[in-house]
């Protein structure tokens, strides 16, 4: 028997109408390195909780086929056993945390286990170590950047011994300098246990290095890739339809943004400085730099969220000093980053017309473009459903036609592309430029260098609170590879990967 | 400003153990309303203060510390408008205006039995982690999986902070204005608020729950504790001292007639 095996298994959830999971076969060796990727919801992470056992606590969950890891049958052992097993690392680092210091967090499972303080300690020491992450040992959780979370996250279930370690997409909110490293870390733990690890990616280009067996899951159907360029133009026959904006001749130049001398402070530390940035109409512009540069407070001020100790932002005719939010909100539409935080109605219709209704414009000509624009992007015939009933994709739709039913004139929009398979991201991005060169400005915060050079005009980069590069794309990419940053500019196999 | 909540440092009162922190807060709370001289009890709260400024200069910065103070003043004044036994000290010829012996020594015995306890506390919350308390908590009895309700919730708590954060800015830029808009309106925005908060709030408690529990958590009755903390000679000090000061403030306030 091999040390993982997949027989012949579909899984249905509660309440499913069809299976996510449909007659999945794999067997892995042990100390394999085994990469699926996938389109958004095509059950990845379903896969991922089958493996690690979750699925089987539900009082009667609907399977057939079998789970065999270290030949431990997963379906009939009880999860505290199957966590002996397989060690499920979660997306989002934040939400396995359950304590507050980087020792305790490790300490967590093997204190469960009743494992002796000076064992803990051993092994503490031990996982922090071959995550390279020794000097984190004392520190509070809330300190740590994203990469070094999902280090300690990671080392939270190295310190467990587990037979197989399941990543489920860990490098999405990183940037790739610190993509790179936890690709690393992983190979290394590899290499050093001679550990079995499964990862859900769609960051492939970067981890052809490392050798790794890639499969993907379409439609709940698992497959072996063999020809990595077959597969990405597969994928390419996915699209789906996004309202399409004509490309036009008619670019109202008047419409523009002057950043001049800004320096921002958020608990009398500097964020942003000296930041001088001027966005004419018809611009699509790619804000990137690493974790933590000032991005999203960029983003932020620009919307009216913070007050610059010193400098000043005219956006189109408002002085953004002396405008409030509510008032910017005509001519700029924000996009965050998490869909569930931005659905305030009980229906998909309340949700489209209600900035329209806030801002006393819901005409008859506004609720014509809505509907117009709901069938479009597929949610014509959802009008009465809860928002939160949609799946992700619908939810980012439906988050994009809300904020531009109105037509601001500059889009802002944070991370908008985590998360999103090369597909979907390819069918945002068209969406984002077309807008844009219909005479209006779009910023997009993102980390995607292959994407960018494809479809944006040009690119600001951020780092350490301060303008590093600006200017066009090829200039500002070659500009960033001689001084260190190559890490965010495309490679020849960047076609390869996801967003 | 800042929020009320652990200043990281090195004081005497940061290396106590926890629960020795624990206990003299709930006793010194419930000592202060035994005293019952005015003079012993606004020395015991002037001492706390100093303790409370020893530990944080900057205790003017930290949010809501001058509400407290101007709330202790209040009472002081409103004892003096309103209670009117004693002897005269003071008589502007407007019977509200005039203070009484009973007045100020009324005053100053609720004020500060107020300000004593919110200065304990103040310096209770600044010297000790709240996780640190629980561990202890936890291993002296406490069921583990009461302890780990409070760890979490401390974790949960900012993140949650945060969360509605976001959730305000995006309904901001959605036009909604909390200002401009009259009260039917906002309880609706405040429902509109609420619910991605539940949401989100819930998605977090599942994703929590498969965490602790793909890590063994409630598989065996007890659990063992990497934290190794315990009590030291510098609680025994602290211990023989507060009791050797608060058993000198009961008999000087009750003159051995307990």
């Amino acid at each position: 028997m091999n040390w993982v095996d997949i027989h012949h298994f579909s899984y249905t959830y509660p309440g499913g109408k069809s299976p996510t999971l449909k007659d999945v076969n794999l067997s892995i060796d042990r100390g394999a390195f085994v990469v699926v990727t996938g389109t958004s919801g095509s059950g990845k992470s379903t896969l991922g909780k089958a493996l690690a056992g979750f699925i089987f606590q539900d009082e009667q969950p609907d399977y057939h086929g079998s789970i065999f890891v270290n030949k431990a049958d997963m379906s009939r052992i009880p999860l505290y056993q199957a966590s002996e097993h397989v060690a499920y690392v979660q997306q989002n680092p934040e939400d396995q945390f359950c304590t507050l210091t980087v020792s305790d967090e490790i300490a967590f499972g093997l204190e469960n286990r009743c494992v002796s303080p000076d064992e803990i300690d051993n092994r503490i020491e031990e996982a922090l170590q071959i995550v390279q992450g020794s000097h984190l040992i004392n520190r509070n959780i809330s300190t740590l950047s994203g990469g070094e979370k999902q280090k300690v996250a990671i080392a939270s279930m190295l310190a467990l011994n587990p037979d197989v370690l399941i990543l489920d997409e860990p490098t999405s909110n990183l940037d790739p300098i610190a993509t790179q490293n936890i690709f690393h870390t992983l190979h290394y733990i590899r290499h050093k246990r001679n550990l079995t690890v499964l990862i859900i990616e769609h960051k492939l280009e970067q981890l052809l290095d490392f050798n790794p067996d890639f499969y993907v899951l379409d439609n709940g159907n698992l497959h072996n890739i063999e020809n990595i360029s077959g597969f990405q133009s597969s994928l390419e026959a996915q699209y789906f339809t996004l309202p399409h904006f004509q490309e036009t001749d008619h670019i109202n130049n008047k419409c523009s943004v002057e950043i001049s001398g800004i320096n921002v402070l958020l608990n009398q530390t500097p964020i942003l400085q000296d930041i001088d940035i001027h966005l004419s109409a018809g611009e699509f512009v790619a804000l990137m730099g690493p974790n933590g540069s000032g991005k999203s407070t960029l983003l932020q001020t620009m919307m009216g969220f913070h007050k610059p100790a010193s400098g000043q932002i005219h956006l189109f005719d408002h002085d953004l000093i002396h405008t409030k939010t509510s008032t910017l909100v005509q001519d700029i539409g924000f996009i965050f980053q998490n869909p569930d935080h931005q659905l305030f109605t009980q229906s998909v219709w309340d949700e489209v017309t209600l900035t329209s209704k806030n801002l006393g414009h819901l005409s008859e000509d506004i609720k014509t473009r809505a509907t117009e624009l709901l069938d479009k992007i597929g949610l014509g015939n959802r009008l009465q459903d809860h928002p939160q009933s949609l799946s992700y994709g619908e939810k980012r739709r439906l988050n994009l036609l809300a904020v531009i039913l109105h037509m601001p004139k500059l889009l802002l929009v944070d991370e908008f592309l985590i998360g999103q398979d090369m597909a979907h991201a390819e069918a945002w991005m068209t969406f984002f430029r077309d807008f844009a060169h219909q005479g209006n400005i779009v910023l997009l915060v993102n980390h995607h260098a292959s994407l960018t050079q494809k479809y944006c005009d040009r690119i600001i980069f951020l780092d350490q609170g301060r303008v590093f590069v600006d200017g066009p794309i090829n200039m500002a990419f070659e500009r960033l590879k001689s001084f260190g940053f190559e890490a965010f500019a495309p490679t020849p196999s960047g076609a390869f990967s996801y967003a | 400003m800042h929020k009320l909540s652990y200043l990281p440092g090195r004081t005497v009162f940061h290396r106590l153990y926890p629960l020795t922190k624990f206990v003299w807060l709930l006793l010194g709370s419930g000592l202060v309303f035994l005293i019952t001289n005015s003079y012993l009890l606004l020395l015991t709260s002037a001492i706390s203060f100093g303790i409370l400024y020893r530990i944080n200069p900057r205790i003017w910065h930290i949010r809501g510390f001058r509400l407290v103070l101007i709330t202790g003043f209040m009472l002081f004044i409103l004892y003096l408008f309103f209670d009117k036994q004693g002897v005269l000290l003071i008589d502007p010829g407007i019977h509200l205006l005039t203070v009484t012996s009973t007045g100020v020594q009324m005053g100053l015995l609720v004020s500060s039995r107020f300000l004593c306890i919110i200065f304990i506390s103040y310096i209770f919350i600044l010297t000790t982690r709240p996780s640190d308390l629980a561990y202890a908590l936890m291993k002296v009895g406490l069921p583990y999986r009461y302890g780990f309700m409070l760890v979490t919730a401390l974790r949960l708590a900012p993140i949650l902070e945060d969360e509605g954060i976001t959730i305000y800015r995006a309904q901001l830029v959605r036009g909604i204005q909390y200002d401009r808009s009259h009260i039917k309106k906002i309880l609706l925005f405040v429902e509109q608020f609420m619910t991605p908060l539940l949401i989100s709030a819930l998605r977090r408690a599942d994703k929590l729950v498969f965490s602790m529990e793909g890590r063994g958590f409630g598989q065996f009755k007890n659990r063992t504790f990497h934290h190794r903390a315990e009590a030291t000679a510098l609680d025994l000090y602290i211990n023989i001292t507060l009791i050797v000061y608060f058993t000198s403030i009961l008999i000087l306030n009750y003159g051995g007639n307990f």
